[in-house]
């Protein structure tokens, strides 16, 4: 899906994004952000619904292997969220597990975030693209000790922008347990971020 | 709530457009349906950007807090990911 995207391409439009706020003082409506947002759920959603007979057709020991990775990675994130909460003690315990369960979906989860208060917005995007550029970075690694383990490393980016690596490291196996893994993820994200963030 | 409701839907209209259409036109849609999610993605983290330009001064102000919050978001929820997953694909 977002196979395109390049880490150096993001950084400069949010570069961009910056420069141009603080020179000329631009400001975007909520209205604005919040429909851009819902407009790239639907998208996200359509193309899931699209791809819904490839995840039906495949083995069920795979996707049960998924299953099993999606509840850890799940449970690891929210932990995390709440770890950092009782070490740092900012932001609230609810933006905390709601910044660590955005699993690598920076665009939803700094969009959502930032349209409560921005510096959540701040934290949102950026810890949630250095999940993705760690993935990069360390997948190789790990995936000779860890095996089907190191994909929980992806989180949501799983299914599009780190699948390759992961194919190419792990084999199609490995490819295919991330892809439902990361599209699972991809499902539950919005429903658990937006419901942690406005309790 | 209206986020879950544009993922339902999204989800739906695709699960019915995958059904009714053919594989090539199938083909054509997902490769539009994916540059629209590249362009909206483009165009958002342009917009965070943007936002993030209200807070900066703060953000300057908090300094190595920043970066610590930062640091800590990003490698904790990962990090404990994987324990927790090595653990239960071990077992």
């Amino acid at each position: 899906m977002l196979k395109k995207l390049e880490s150096s391409r993001l950084a400069l439009l949010f570069a961009a994004g910056l420069i141009t706020g603080l020179a000329t003082n631009l400001r975007v409506g909520e209205e604005i952000l919040w429909t851009t947002l819902l407009c790239l759920i639907f998208a996200v959603g359509l193309s899931m619904g699209l791809e819904i007979n490839k995840i039906a057709s495949m083995s069920r020991e795979k996707i049960s292997w998924g299953l099993k990775l999606i509840l850890a990675t799940l449970t690891g994130s929210l932990t995390g969220g709440a770890v950092i909460y009782l070490l740092i003690g900012e932001p609230a315990l609810k933006y905390s597990l709601a910044i660590s369960a955005g699993m690598g979906w920076y665009s939803f989860t700094g969009t959502y975030l930032a349209s409560i208060d921005p510096y959540l917005g701040f934290l949102g995007y950026l810890s949630n693209i250095l999940r993705e550029v760690y993935t990069y970075i360390t997948y190789p690694l790990l995936a000779k000790k860890l095996r089907y383990s190191s994909i929980s490393l992806g989180g949501a980016t799983t299914m599009d922008t780190t699948l390759p690596v992961i194919a190419s490291v792990g084999g199609s196996e490995a490819g295919i347990i991330a892809f439902i893994h990361g599209a699972f993820l991809t499902l539950l994200i919005p429903i658990i971020v937006s419901a942690l963030a406005s309790t | 709530m209206e986020v879950i409701i544009a993922l339902i839907a999204g989800i739906l209209v695709g699960t019915l457009l995958g059904r009714a259409l053919s594989n090539k036109e199938k083909n054509l849609l997902t490769s539009i349906v994916s540059k629209t999610t590249l362009f909206l993605t483009y165009a958002l983290v342009f917009v965070i950007g943007l936002r993030i330009s209200q807070i900066l001064p703060d953000i300057i102000t908090r300094g190595q807090q920043v970066v610590l919050v930062v640091i800590a978001f990003s490698t904790i929820p990962a990090v404990l990911s994987l324990a927790i997953s090595y653990l239960t694909l071990r077992s």
